[in-house]
């Protein structure tokens, strides 16, 4: 069954194309791993898929659920209730945790489930701290965003996106914002998704990472989606020239 | 020292208005001025034209020019026009007032606003919450820890700004306190007031300090 299907899609930022026909299907279960250069159009496809731009041309189906269709040579999206219900599917991890720094740990997973679930605050809260043990962080419940390490905060990212019981998860560049001694515990997590099958899409500058988890990885350049293979083909032994390159210029560093 | 005591009471009837005006001028012109930083944020451009234009007469006159035109003026105004009702002196000056400090709260929250971070925003609408929620959950709290230590600035400027009401005969402490030099001709009447402005102004930037402080227990 398909979780995700993109087809078609087009996104201009004023004259620069950032995605030129990008097609794209996720299974449920499966964990897809986006790499490719900067400036490739790997962030703009995810948010694409978040609502968080709009695409031009293409068309979305979310669950089942077409989220943005093309008519007429232009996407148009669900209305924004229905779009803001259709989105809740997806999870959304995001490069900078972008915690709600006047919330408490605690607070910023209940925010949610209480105002748009329409939660029991007691329940609420019971299930933020099972996903707080899950990542890790049962001791900084009441801690406040400021007082987390990088690594802390975006193991409170992931797990407020699971509070929301997604069926799927976004990830953007979930380490590139910490410490290279920080990233472990973030994957680690990651990694543990993987396991309980939990579909993922991530784009991660991550080799190693990929390797290990992605059961399939797309290289993106300029704007489409260059090879999509099995982690051990693609980055291994890449049909494309220029994923070998890029794969070496990574290696070379 | 009687005389001081004298002073202390005859002054201090002046301070009902004083702090009156302080009060409602607060209440009104902090929730008017979150409404209008909406305005200036909003995409409609004729209405946003309009407001520029207010707030650049508004911050670019004299308080005390408004204040005299709210009276004199609206009332010369009504007189051409023979409409009989006439505005009073004070509502007059609570309404220049109003009208002013708006503008300035005004531009204080659309700064503070500006500055919350899109990934705030982002963040929100990705759990699903409505841009009401987000505005209510999200970002005016965050808005008022921001906005705090500007907001805190004009607030201690009101009080002292309150004292402009005199020129349109308002009964205000300043009033009271010129009445009083001219009569007694004597400097007393002036320590008074200044003492009562500081008192108000004390209790005002503790206030602002204890409310800084509650918000202290996190950073952006």
């Amino acid at each position: 069954m398909n979780m995700l299907e993109v087809k078609h899609l087009y996104k201009s930022f004023g004259t620069t194309d950032v995605l030129k026909d990008v097609n794209l299907t996720l299974e449920k279960g499966e964990v897809l791993a986006i790499i490719g250069p900067s400036g490739s159009g790997k962030s703009t496809l995810l948010r694409c898929i978040n609502c968080l731009e709009r695409a031009e041309k293409g068309d979305i189906i979310l669950d089942n659920i077409p989220i943005a269709t093309e008519k007429d040579g232009h996407t148009e999206y669900l209305k924004e209730d229905e779009l803001r219900t259709a989105r809740l599917h997806l999870g959304m991890v995001f490069q900078n945790f972008n915690l709600f720094p006047h919330l408490s740990v605690l607070q910023n997973l209940t925010l949610a489930p209480i105002n748009v679930d329409k939660k029991d605050p007691e329940q609420a809260k019971s299930e933020a701290l099972i996903l707080l043990e899950k990542v890790g962080l049962s001791e900084k419940a009441d801690s406040y965003p400021f007082e987390l390490s990088g690594g802390q905060a975006q193991r409170v990212a992931i797990a407020r996106a699971l509070a929301m019981d997604p069926d799927m998860l976004c990830f953007d560049e979930p380490t590139s914002a910490l410490d290279p001694e920080l990233t472990g515990e973030v994957l680690a997590v990651i990694k543990d998704l993987a396991k309980e099958h939990m579909t993922m899409l991530i784009v991660t500058h991550e080799m190693g990472f990929a390797k290990e988890v992605a059961t399939e990885v797309c290289f993106m350049d300029n704007g489409i989606i260059l090879e999509r293979g099995k982690p051990q083909e693609l980055l291994v032994n890449p049909k494309e020239e220029r994923i070998r390159s890029f794969l070496n210029k990574l290696l070379s560093v | 020292m009687e005389e001081f005591a004298r002073l202390f009471l005859e002054l201090g009837k002046g301070l009902g208005i004083t702090l009156s005006l302080f009060g409602l001028t607060l209440a009104c012109s902090i929730p008017l001025g979150f409404l209008g930083s909406q305005v200036s944020l909003s995409k409609n451009k004729p209405i946003k034209f309009i407001y520029t234009i207010y707030l650049t007469v508004i911050r670019g006159t004299p308080l005390i020019l408004q204040v005299v035109f709210m009276y004199f003026g609206i009332n010369i105004i009504l007189i051409k026009l023979g409409v009989d009702p006439r505005i009073d002196r004070y509502p007059a000056a609570l309404l220049a007032f109003i009208i002013n400090y708006t503008a300035y709260f005004s531009e204080i929250f659309r700064g503070g606003i500006q500055s919350i971070n899109k990934g705030q925003y982002e963040a929100a609408s990705v759990l699903g919450l409505t841009k009401r929620a987000t505005t209510m959950k999200i970002v005016i709290p965050q808005v008022f820890k921001i906005v705090m230590p500007s907001l805190g600035n004009e607030v201690i400027t009101l009080v002292k700004d309150t004292a402009l009401v005199n020129i349109i005969a308002v009964t205000d402490l300043m009033y009271l306190t010129y009445s009083a030099v001219s009569r007694d001709v004597s400097i007393m009447p002036l320590f008074v007031a200044g003492i009562f402005y500081l008192a108000i102004n004390s209790l005002v930037s503790a206030v602002l300090k204890r409310i800084e402080k509650r918000m202290n227990y996190y950073r952006i």
